[in-house]
């Protein structure tokens, strides 16, 4: 490992110790601070994982996407790299709110999963992510390994939209998304704070293993001894 | 579309069904298989006659699942064994059209599958349907339904081709990105075969056209990426 | 208590929820879930040594 990849910048540290910070206290106001829901009661408290895992994944996928169209404009293999580490860290977003969603499925609904489209699409797109990175294992050149994981990496978020408006604009048995206007003002604090910690600890994340693969691909691109 | 665009886009479609026809074998085992799949999936199932026309529907769709997935690692293979891809692409030949020409030669395989697979359906599953216009209905959601599969499948044919274990890759690629399609699919071919007091085949019918119109129009776009030199 | 035996998670959850009042159970093992989660990811990408 080269001397400049040990040296962690200052601006990782900020935004780890923020994220961090806003955990701890978005926790504490969920599961102490905020009342329980009138209908659910304290199982409710569950949202204050669920929903910002669920969110976080979406926007680590459109970050995937984004990136993805990047590369495929300029070639650079940092945006690549980006794009790499945004779909890894969404993916283990999405399976944290798949979990937790079933979590709390089983004592609001009875069962610990339903074919409801919002499930059936956020499962769906959990699939599609672990097949971006099962083609980028499948591809040995670097090179057709950046364009084709682009290229996949914006299919798949055709499914972005799926996921987010499903429960809208289909029958669903979930309720519809959670935003700030649907949900009451002590609620919606913990939920603003853990969703921004959850923010900042995805920016760290997707950072941080950025920076392997980058390391990854500078070890590759360098020819062994001779 | 301009008019070279055009000419290619032609010329890749015909010479595609030609090669299909010239090696009707691979055709006809296609069209064994699909035809044991639907087999095999009443016999998973149990002889329950009720149960069949019920989900007539899904067993047609996932008989042409399977089968789209070995014609798509077929349509590259001609290619790939004779280094051909490059060939058409160092031509003048615009990417964009060859993924059109190769998407369309797929989609109309897997319609003439679909047409083959739809009368076997309906006398395996015992599904009726009323006189000619309600088969026409039929064969279109078929139609809207494999144009959809094709339009994705053939771009990740392209990658898997050229991958390593090309063909666990293709369904794995594939699989997730056409689940809506099969769901919208399969709904709509259950309505149109039971009939749709409510109305609603035509919100899974629009599902179906915006599925082809984004997967078409980023397979498009995207082909020249997939193929670059 | 009808408990679902077949998964350890599930028994987990109902014992949990048995021990605690209300759903508790549920509650706590979400967010340990979820804490764990993206303490074990974090952890793995520190612990994580690029190839070579």
């Amino acid at each position: 490992m080269s001397a400049e990849s040990t040296k962690r910048p200052l601006g990782q540290w900020l935004v780890l110790g923020t994220g961090v910070t806003l955990l701890g206290l978005g926790e504490y106001l969920g599961l102490f601070w905020a009342p329980p829901e009138m209908a659910m009661g304290d199982v409710m408290r569950i949202i204050y994982v669920h929903v910002p895992s669920g969110w976080l994944a979406l926007v680590a996928f459109l970050s995937t996407a984004i990136f993805s169209g990047l590369y495929l404009r300029t070639k650079t293999p940092r945006y690549d790299h980006i794009a790499d580490a945004s779909a890894k860290t969404g993916t283990v977003f999405n399976a944290m709110s798949l979990a937790t969603g079933m979590i709390w499925a089983k004592p609001t609904w009875g069962v610990w999963w339903s074919w409801d489209p919002r499930l059936s699409f956020t499962l769906i797109m959990f699939l599609l992510y672990v097949a971006y990175s099962a083609l980028r294992r499948f591809v040995d050149d670097t090179e057709s390994r950046a364009r084709w994981a682009a290229v996949y990496g914006i299919f798949a978020s055709v499914s972005l939209p799926l996921v987010y408006y499903s429960a809208n604009w289909f029958r669903s048995l979930h309720q519809p998304h959670s935003t700030p206007q649907t949900v009451d003002a002590s609620m919606k604090l913990p939920l603003r704070i853990n969703a921004f910690a959850f923010l900042f600890l995805m920016i760290w994340f997707i950072w941080r293993r950025y920076e392997l693969l980058r390391a990854d691909a500078a070890h590759e691109s360098t020819p062994p001894p001779a | 579309m301009n008019a070279t665009l055009f000419a290619t886009l032609v010329a890749i479609v015909k010479k595609d069904l030609l090669i299909e026809w010239r090696t009707r074998a691979r055709l006809s085992a296609l069209v064994f298989f699909s035809v044991a799949a639907l087999l095999m999936f009443s016999f998973a199932l149990g002889a329950d006659i009720q149960t069949m026309r019920d989900h007539a529907g899904g067993y047609l769709w996932l008989g042409l699942l399977f089968a789209s997935v070995l014609a798509l690692s077929e349509a590259f293979r001609v290619e790939a064994e004779n280094r051909a891809l490059e060939a058409v692409l160092l031509t003048p030949a615009d990417a964009r059209a060859v993924y059109l020409g190769k998407a369309l030669a797929n989609a109309l395989l897997l319609l003439l599958l679909g047409a083959l697979l739809v009368p076997m359906m309906l006398v395996l599953y015992d599904v009726g349907l009323d006189g000619p216009l309600h088969a026409l209905r039929l064969l279109a959601v078929v139609a809207l339904g494999v144009f959809a599969i094709s339009a994705p499948g053939t771009l990740l044919a392209a990658i898997s081709t050229n991958a390593k274990s090309k063909d666990l890759l293709l369904p794995v690629l594939l699989f997730p990105l056409l689940v809506p399609v099969l769901l919208a699919a399969v709904k709509a071919t259950a309505l149109v075969i039971a009939g749709d007091p409510m109305g609603d085949a035509f919100t899974w019918l629009s599902l179906l056209v915006a599925f082809n119109v984004v997967y078409w129009a980023l397979g498009f776009l995207l082909f020249p990426s997939v193929v670059d030199e | 208590m009808v408990a679902q035996p077949y998964t350890l998670l599930g028994a987990a959850a109902e014992v949990g929820s048995g021990v605690l009042e209300g759903h508790w159970g549920f509650v706590w093992a979400a967010h340990a879930l979820g804490l764990a989660t993206l303490l074990g990811y974090g952890l793995y990408l520190v612990v994580k040594k690029p190839k070579g």
